[in-house]
């Protein structure tokens, strides 16, 4: 067995292992402390779980509307309103079996849904939305936004020149700015996104999604806040986007519109 | 007016918006209309065993149509149309469902009536432990709200949720991995992952609050 093998031991408490593996567990524990308090607490929960008495852990609530539950196994509930239904149904039998058979139907009929609740975050982002590569000029401030640079881009890559429309975006947060690059260039979105003074080291996400909510780049960059990200524009299918970093556990949008002269060149 | 030549979210609009025009709903409804056959048929799976599954499908067929005609004024676009359909459909089945089972979810479960016979026994437990050691039913008491507060606060997220909720299907509900699995539409390994690693955090939380074993907690 290998050293501290949780999986290892979650099977000897579940009775799924063959008896030489059950010997091999047998054998580290008598020798491990740490495993053997990882047994002894899971057996506990295991104890526990089992032997508890009807409405020991239930939520004082009454089982979500079922309007609620397909809303929340749909991804479309906000996430004040889905953390009651999570809290309600998670030792609630008969609420999970509903979210099972809504999450297995929707998957057998093929259905694919957004997978947040796009439209609220679309209403929400009309009132601070950057049309970005037409509407505001460097020097715009949005929250804690601010567009320093705007310019058609002419740079070598490899042994072709680009040409490209792009906009810089500096994200100011308390001790911390990032610098973002919005480009649009042969067909491609990039997005360049650069820590600078960035004493704080934190981390930074970046993801971008089309306006049906299908997530195009999520990654997180390093510790410093760098980042780099390519998607081909065939695979942008609305003409919204949003952009959205996530700083410091805050997160920030932007929504950008590709038109006009931002088609690919 | 041709119909026929007008988009869905028009036909919408038209129904919607000043006198409802009926006409407008009827064309929709023609289009939609073999959709939502399509999608009752794949609902039939939600039907409890011991109904027919035709008089199912037939049910939540026509209370679909009935319940689009009410709620098309509060469609926002939000998803496409059809989503929204879809999720009118799952929401008519789950409802038939629970009046077929005869589920009353508007008891909260911790206040589900007991019959008398349950409640002497339920006293006699607590008088004998109060008898014993009075401190130890309230200390109980403490620590079980202790506990599902660490459980509480652990199932906020979706991550949280669902993983306690294999635990709880596992352990409670002597559910197997592979059942698990289904339900949450993943393959079995990766729930015996979550479960072998969830065990680690949660125990680690419980630490923290100071409780070392669940065991005599939860049982009392």
């Amino acid at each position: 067995m290998a050293t501290h093998d949780r999986d290892g031991l979650f099977g000897y408490l579940a009775g799924n292992l063959t008896p030489t593996e059950k010997a091999e567990v047998e054998k580290h524990i008598e020798a491990c402390s740490e495993c053997r308090d990882y047994l002894s607490f899971a057996g506990g929960l295991k104890a526990a779980l089992k032997g508890m008495t009807p409405g020991a852990l239930a939520a004082d609530t009454s089982c979500p509307e079922t309007q609620a539950m397909v809303a929340f196994a749909a991804g479309q509930l906000g996430e004040e309103e889905a953390q009651l239904v999570r809290k309600h149904a998670v030792f609630c039998k008969e609420c999970l079996q509903e979210l099972a058979l809504l999450r297995q139907t929707t998957k057998a009929a093929g259905i694919r849904l957004p997978t947040t609740a796009w439209g609220d975050l679309l209403e929400r982002l009309k009132g601070v939305g950057i049309d970005l590569l037409k509407t505001y000029g460097p020097g715009s401030m949005v929250g804690p936004v601010r567009i320093v640079a705007e310019q058609p881009v002419f740079a070598a890559r490899g042994r072709e020149f680009a040409r490209a429309v792009s906009k810089v975006l500096e994200v100011q947060i308390n001790e911390n700015a990032y610098s973002v690059e919005v480009k649009v260039s042969r067909g491609n979105l990039t997005l360049d996104v650069a820590g600078f003074r960035t004493p704080l080291k934190a981390p930074l996400d970046v993801s971008v999604r089309s306006e049906l909510g299908n997530e195009l780049i999520a990654a997180q960059t390093d510790t410093f806040g760098n980042g780099h990200f390519n998607t081909p524009l065939e695979r942008l299918s609305g003409d919204t986007y949003v952009l959205t970093l996530t700083l410091e556990g805050a997160e920030h949008y932007l929504a950008f519109r590709f038109a006009g002269d931002a088609t690919p060149l | 007016m041709d119909y026929q030549e007008i988009s869905d979210v028009d036909l919408i609009r038209y129904y919607c918006e000043g006198d409802a025009d009926q006409a407008a709903f009827n064309e929709l409804w023609r289009r939609y209309e073999p959709v939502v056959h399509r999608f009752t048929k794949h609902l039939i799976y939600m039907c409890p065993e011991c109904y027919s599954r035709e008089i199912f499908e037939e049910d939540v067929f026509s209370e679909t149509q009935e319940r689009v005609l009410r709620q098309i004024r509060g469609f926002q676009r939000k998803v496409p149309f059809s989503a929204w359909l879809w999720m009118i459909c799952q929401g008519v089945a789950i409802d038939a469902r629970r009046r077929i089972t005869g589920r009353d979810p508007r008891v909260p479960r911790a206040f589900v009536s007991l019959s008398e016979d349950d409640m002497a026994k339920s006293h006699a437990v607590l008088q004998d432990t109060l008898k014993q050691d009075p401190v130890r039913g309230v200390l109980n008491r403490e620590r079980t709200a202790v506990v599902k507060h660490v459980f509480g606060d652990y199932s906020k997220t979706q991550e949280g949720f669902e993983s306690l909720s294999a635990l709880y299907l596992h352990f409670h509900e002597d559910q197997p991995v592979s059942v698990i699995a289904q339900w949450f539409a993943t393959y079995d390994r990766k729930i015996f992952r979550v479960l072998s690693h969830d065990c680690e955090a949660l125990r680690d939380l419980f630490a923290q609050s100071g409780i070392r074993s669940l065991q005599d907690i939860l049982a009392e």
